[in-house]
């Protein structure tokens, strides 16, 4: 049975599932069946910070058009165009002993390609949810379902994978940006054209 | 029970969307207490006004002499806010709309208000779809055209008077949503809307709480959702939506789950 969180919340990872070493994790969202205005597109992507909160260079950041870390710790599994279905719309393969020593966050964000030009929002996005799931037995381990915790952000970092001493542990973090993927980028360290 | 809408005098097959039969017919005009031919209501004079061509004129608000709109919020897109943490006895309310029309705009254009009251599993019993042939809702929580007799109505193109204590608990969502009546016939759409506006009040003390420009990016639509009122754990919640679709009233059904035959 998978922990759920709240907004904020902090819970353990390896010290509670011993040797977990292969993490995929899940995001998922709906967009409203509007056909009248565009169409959404949402990213999810991943930030590899050291103790700072930033990044040491591009490479960590994993994204449509770097989906993998040159330690092979982090892969992203590509992009899903249309949000559709249930379950996980995107998803994310962490290698745990793989992280270099220096990267000591792992931070998983969503954001809406084009939300400017689109007028779109995460006021318009439901039932968004980010899951920890052990690759090795498929068990869904932490949950975090976002809710209402989100309006006219256009970016958010739905939570993120942080060292605590030896292990790892998850933090719920759900805060938003209104700049989209360059004021994330901004956030982490990363120059954006 | 066998719902009728009635859209228009073109053809005289009524459309059928499953149980909902769209009839179009002559259109009954709204809750019957209009008879044709009848001189028009002052709410009818003041629309006629609103669709004067603009002629570079700021817009008077209709509003600002009926009800208090100092500490009013502006809405934007994809906004949510609690309605009960700010008023938290608030429960008699209106929903307003006012719109202009874009100059290009000869013809009449009519707005039509419609309300689902949708339970957990975003369906619809036809009996709570409230539109102009069904103005009142079983639970007395919704009445079209209406404003709790505080006497401000004339000042809109539209009013719904709500009263949130009385909507039945396995209501989750009132989808508030508009219409343009003849739509396809007329060739018309949203793009022809300008400074549209839906207002929240309370009534009691007149005093406008929130108000959203809906219309903003609206284009080929001929239907949309302008707000959703919903239930959050235990309070009420607003979010400014002012999304649509092509296909008029019948996508709406789709998207709010009146049962539909295929």
């Amino acid at each position: 049975m998978a922990v759920s969180l709240k907004k904020g919340q902090k819970v353990d990872l390896t010290k509670t599932n011993p040797g977990l070493k292969k993490v995929l994790v899940g995001l998922g969202w709906d967009t409203k069946k509007y056909d009248g205005g565009h169409s959404f597109d949402l990213d999810s992507s991943v930030f590899m910070a050291g103790e700072n909160g930033k990044v040491t260079g591009d490479g960590d950041f994993i994204f449509y058009n770097n989906k993998k870390h040159a330690s092979d710790s982090v892969t992203h599994q590509g992009d899903n165009l249309t949000g559709e279905g249930a379950g996980d719309d995107e998803q994310v393969k962490i290698s745990l002993d793989k992280v270099p020593p220096l990267v000591h966050k792992i931070a998983f964000a969503v954001t809406i390609h084009d939300a400017a030009e689109r007028s779109q929002n995460f006021g318009q996005v439901s039932n968004a949810f980010i899951r920890i799931v052990n690759e090795d037995s498929n068990q869904e381990l932490i949950r975090y379902d976002l809710g209402e915790d989100f309006s006219v952000e256009t970016a958010i970092v739905v939570g993120e994978l942080y060292r605590h001493g030896s292990e790892w542990k998850f933090n719920a973090i759900g805060s938003g940006f209104q700049g989209g993927l360059a004021a994330l980028c901004k956030n982490f360290g990363l120059n954006v054209d | 029970m066998k719902l009728t809408i009635e859209t228009g005098k073109r053809s005289p097959q009524p459309r059928q969307y499953g149980k909902l039969t769209v009839d179009v017919g002559e259109k009954t005009v709204h809750t019957g207490n209009i008879v044709p031919g009848s001189p028009l209501p002052q709410a009818q004079a003041a629309k006629r006004v609103s669709n004067q061509p603009d002629n570079g004129n700021i817009p008077s608000r209709p509003s600002s002499n009926l009800v208090h709109t100092a500490d009013s919020i502006l809405m934007k897109m994809g906004q949510k806010i609690s309605l009960n943490q700010k008023f938290s006895d608030l429960s008699k309310i209106l929903l307003t709309l006012e719109w202009e029309l874009n100059h290009t705009v000869n013809q009449k254009l009519d707005l039509d208000i419609s309300i689902f009251m949708a339970d957990a599993a975003k369906k619809t019993k036809e009996e709570n779809f409230i539109f102009y042939n069904n103005p009142i809702s079983r639970c007395g929580s919704i009445k079209l055209k209406e404003d709790h007799g505080v006497g401000v109505k004339e000042g809109y193109n539209e009013t719904v008077a709500l009263d949130l204590s009385r909507v039945p608990p396995y209501i989750q969502t009132l989808a508030v949503t508009v219409t343009i009546d003849q739509a396809e016939e007329r060739g018309q759409n949203f793009a022809q809307i300008s400074k549209g506006y839906l207002r929240l009040i309370d009534a009691a003390a007149k005093k406008e709480i929130l108000s959203y420009p809906f219309a903003e990016h609206l284009s080929a639509e001929t239907a949309i959702v302008v707000t959703e009122i919903y239930r959050y754990k235990d309070e009420w919640r607003i979010n400014a939506v002012g999304s649509g679709f092509k296909g008029g009233l019948a996508a709406l059904c789709d998207n709010y789950g009146i049962e539909t035959e295929l």
